[in-house]
Formats: structure tokens, C-alpha cells, sequence
């Protein structure tokens, strides 16, 4: 009767953490998916704000096209870099660099246009700038958005306990999102001045 | 902006004066009250007297000793009543000349009205403030456009009523009511330079060691954690959308939050609600008309100074009047 008591004792207590490893394995796989989830909504969010850019360009290239005959190679290739955005078969890594090129293209394009100053006062062309500044903010906040969230979920599937559900269920690190080496080089103020 | 030295020469050159004649009205406030007060008293003694001289023992000695207490008393209340306008005309010139004088040097462009404030509608849309409010108040509309941001900030006083019931020996309920303070302090709003849809709220972030550990265990579902150290230091931002809340919250205006808390040396809360930016600053009732005391106070003054030009300064700081995203002014823009 004694070893009954001691048996049904032991046992209940082997139920009650076993009960709590499995909530804490729940909870911990439930994580791991939320913060998988985020990820994702914050990449959808970020692709909505490149496809917006994405809008912007045809505009861009109607304003200029006709005052900037020597830009014509910096515009078609930008004309390119934009249908490939759009085709929409791209991965993750692919679509980082195209934004990256289309973001220094674009900047490029608004630095030239400092040379036509008959479009620089343009009415349509200062608009069409406050626009593209917006959306390259908001692209910037997103891509900030999304190295946080990448960050998050990168730590759950590195971390002790989390890495070991995470190498169960196949988690692997999110890429993170990096400036090339252009846009990460400190510009030469003086150099742009004797332009 | 102007600073502590342009202060100074204004003080001397142009504001003492003007203060002096503020002070002249306030002490000839005090000596008419004191007079009539000696006055009422005269009168009264000299009535008793002349009853009691002819015979008349129309008081009887305990009346007559509750009548030296409370005509005077009376007399004063009356007093009060009658110099009530007396006072709103000094309030009137302290704040049109005094406070209105000091705000026309700080940031001309800016108006002064003493007896409006924010209202609760304005207080509610902040979002700072979930409570219930029962009673709100307040007083120093200061509003106009600073370059091209269009600012409104003054005193509110949000209260909350509260009910305690006790109940006695014979089992009568007595209700009793008390007001809780919700918010009491300044409250600003500005137009902010960007277009945005969703609300971003930054709360003064609790420091310690138990509430950073409660924070790193316990955080809650919409906080955000940004980017820069310092900035989360002072604050906690809640929003329902990461990246709107980064591009409010951009690395160049989380710095510049960061130097307005430091500047400010107390805690803020700061919400974005579109098309607003909210600051909400808890201070002790300010703009006092001085009654007892010197309106030439050259401390009093600074202070004030000090005050407007902080929140005059807001926008500067913040960087409000850039306007190279597609949300323009509307109007004209005004000289800072």
C-alpha cells in the first residue's frame, strides 16, 4: 500500500513535467512559427513598398527621358531593372540585389537631373521627387522593419532550447537584409563639388 | 531661437518696464482692499458705538462680539467679490502684457489666448490617455505656425471622479466623492511633415533592474524595440505596424527625441496620431498672476522664458518644417 502511494506519487509527478515539457515545446515551436510569420509579413510588406517604387519609374523616365539625352544608358537600364522586378519569379536574395541597383539607379538619376535646370524647377519633377523620397523612406523603414523581425527569429533558431526544435522542424536563418558596398562607402563631398 | 543672454537684454531694455507698470496696478489692488477693509471695520465700531451711546442695547453682548468677527469677515468676502474684477483686469494685463510681451519675444509668430485650452476632444484623439475623465480644464492657448508647422500647446487639468461609500453604526450609507488627477501638465500638438495612417505611441520607459528584466520577459505583443540603445532607454513605442512606426521613427528623429528628452530632464509621453504629433509633459500649474508677491521677477520671468522657448523650440528640434515628402503646406509660411 505504502509503495502504491509512492509509485502514484512518483507518477503524477512525472505526468505534471512531462505536461509542462510539452507546453513549453508548444510554446517554444509556436514562437519559432510567429516569429517566422513576422518575417514574412514584414518581406510582403517591404515587396508592397518596392512594387509602389516599382510604380514610380515610368513616371521618372516620362519626366527626364527628354532632357537627359547623355543619362539615356542610366535610364533604359533602370527601364530593365524594373520589368525584371515586376516579372515576379524571383527569390528572396535575387530580389534584395535588383532593389539595391534600383535604389543606387534612381538615386543617380536625381543627382544628374541637377544639371537641367529647367527640369529641376519643374513642378511635376519636385513632386514626383517628394514621392520618390517617401517611398525610399518607407522602403528604408521597411527594410529596418525587416532586419528587426529577421533578428528576432534568427535568435530563436540559434538560441539554446529553441535551436533544438528548430533543427527538428527544419528552421534555418533568414538572410539579412545588407547596403552594398557602393551605398556603404562614405561619399567624397569635395569630389562632387569639383563635378 | 533666442537664448538666455537675448533674455537678459530684452529683460533690461524692454520687459522691466513694462512688468513695473504691471506691479503698479497690483499694489494699488492692495492698498484699496486694505483700505476698505479698515473702512467696514471704522464704520461697524462707530455704529455700535453710537447705539450703545443712546441707549439702544439693541445686540446683545454675544451677538454683538459675533458681529466683530463676522462683518469684517463678511466685509472681505464682499471685498473679494467686488476687487474679483479688479484682479481679471491685472490678470488681463499680466497676461497680455507679462506673458503675451515674453511669448511675442520668443516666437512672434505665435498667439497668446489666457482663458482657452486644448480641448478634452483634442486630449481623447492623443491617445495618451486611456482613463475616464470627469472634469477637465485648463488655460494659456499658445497657437500659430512656426515656418511651416502649425503648433497648439497649453495647461490641462484632467480629473476623474471617484466615489468611496462608508457605511455607519445604524447602517446609513454615506456616498462620499474625490477627484483624481488623470493628467495634469501641457499638452502639445504640432502637424507632423509626413503622411501617415496608423498610431505610434512612445511611453516614458520605466528604468531599473526589475523593470528591464520584467521588460525582456514580459513584452508586450505590439511593442516595438528600435533600433538605437539610447533612445530605448527613455522610451517604449507601441504600434500596430513595424514599418510605419520606423518610418516615423526615423534614426535622425529618434536622436532628436532623445536631445529633446534630455533637454526636457522629465519624463514625455509622445504619440503620433494622424496628422499629429502629440507631446504631453506632466508641470505644475504656470502663468500664475502674482498677487501677494513682485510681478518684477526677473527669476519668475526666465522660467517662463525658458518654457515657451523649449516648446517654441519643438519643432526646430524636431525637425518638423522639413517638407520634401509629398504632404505639403498648406498657407504661408511664417518667419521662426
Amino acid at each position: 500500500m505504502d509503495m502504491d502511494i509512492r509509485s502514484i506519487v512518483m507518477i503524477t509527478a512525472a505526468a505534471v513535467v512531462a505536461i509542462y515539457i510539452l507546453i513549453k515545446v508548444i510554446q517554444m515551436y509556436n514562437l519559432l512559427v510567429g516569429r517566422e510569420n513576422a518575417v514574412c509579413c514584414v518581406r510582403s510588406s517591404l515587396d508592397a513598398l518596392l512594387k509602389k517604387r516599382c510604380d514610380l519609374v515610368p513616371n521618372l523616365v516620362a519626366a527626364v527621358r527628354t532632357y537627359m539625352v547623355h543619362e539615356s544608358t542610366l535610364i533604359n537600364r533602370l527601364t530593365e531593372i524594373r520589368a525584371k522586378a515586376l516579372s515576379g519569379v524571383l527569390s528572396l536574395p535575387e530580389r534584395m540585389e535588383l532593389d539595391k541597383t534600383m535604389s543606387s539607379l534612381m538615386h543617380r538619376i536625381v543627382c544628374a537631373v541637377e544639371n537641367y535646370p529647367s527640369l529641376w524647377a519643374s513642378n511635376n519633377f519636385l513632386q514626383l521627387q517628394a514621392a520618390l523620397n517617401e517611398v525610399e523612406e518607407q522602403i528604408s523603414a521597411g527594410r529596418r522593419a525587416l532586419n528587426a523581425s529577421v533578428m528576432d527569429y534568427n535568435n530563436a533558431v540559434r538560441m539554446f532550447p529553441t535551436n533544438i526544435l528548430a533543427l527538428i522542424f527544419n528552421y534555418r536563418q533568414f538572410e539579412w537584409y545588407t547596403a552594398n558596398e557602393g551605398e556603404r562607402a562614405v561619399p567624397n563631398v569635395n569630389a562632387l563639388f569639383r563635378q | 531661437m533666442k537664448d538666455i543672454s537675448d533674455f537678459d537684454r530684452f529683460y533690461k531694455d524692454e520687459f522691466r518696464p513694462v512688468l513695473k507698470r504691471i506691479d503698479a496696478v497690483r499694489l494699488r489692488n492692495i492698498a484699496y482692499n486694505v483700505l476698505s477693509f479698515l473702512i467696514a471695520c471704522a464704520v461697524f465700531v462707530t455704529a455700535e458705538k453710537a447705539l450703545f451711546h443712546w441707549g439702544i442695547h439693541v445686540l446683545p453682548y454675544v451677538v454683538f462680539w459675533a458681529l466683530v468677527f463676522l462683518i469684517p469677515i463678511g466685509s472681505l468676502l464682499l471685498k473679494r467679490r467686488l476687487f474679483r474684477e479688479k484682479y481679471g483686469y491685472l490678470e488681463k494685463l499680466y497676461a497680455e502684457q507679462a506673458i503675451g510681451g515674453l511669448l511675442r519675444f520668443v516666437a512672434p509668430p505665435l498667439v497668446l489666448s489666457p482663458w482657452e485650452n486644448l480641448s478634452l476632444d483634442v486630449f481623447r484623439s492623443s491617445r495618451l490617455c486611456n482613463d475616464r475623465v470627469d472634469n477637465f480644464s485648463g488655460s494659456h492657448l499658445i497657437y500659430g505656425r512656426l515656418g511651416w508647422t502649425d503648433v497648439w500647446f497649453s495647461q490641462i487639468h484632467a480629473q476623474r471622479r471617484e466615489e468611496v461609500a462608508t457605511t455607519d453604526k445604524d447602517g446609513k450609507t454615506d456616498i462620499e466623492e474625490y477627484w483624481v488627477t488623470v493628467f495634469k501638465g501641457i499638452l502639445f500638438v504640432a502637424d507632423f511633415n509626413k503622411d501617415f495612417s496608423s498610431v505610434v505611441i512612445l511611453r516614458p520607459r520605466k528604468q531599473g533592474f526589475f523593470n528591464d528584466i520584467r521588460g525582456s520577459l514580459f513584452r508586450n505583443r505590439e511593442e516595438i524595440v528600435m533600433e538605437n540603445p539610447e533612445f530605448n532607454r527613455f522610451f517604449t513605442v507601441y504600434a500596430g505596424d513595424p514599418i510605419e512606426a520606423r518610418y516615423i521613427l526615423t534614426t535622425t528623429l529618434m536622436d532628436r527625441l532623445v536631445e529633446l528628452r534630455k533637454r526636457a530632464n522629465q519624463d514625455i509621453d509622445i504619440s503620433f496620431v494622424p496628422p499629429y504629433i502629440y507631446l504631453a509633459m506632466p508641470y505644475k500649474t504656470l502663468f500664475r498672476t502674482p498677487v501677494y508677491r513682485s510681478v518684477v521677477n526677473r527669476k519668475t520671468m526666465r522660467k517662463y522664458f525658458l518654457f515657451l522657448s523649449f516648446f517654441a523650440g519643438i519643432p526646430a528640434i524636431l525637425d518638423l518644417d522639413t517638407r520634401i515628402w509629398s504632404k505639403q503646406p498648406q498657407g504661408q509660411r511664417t518667419a521662426v
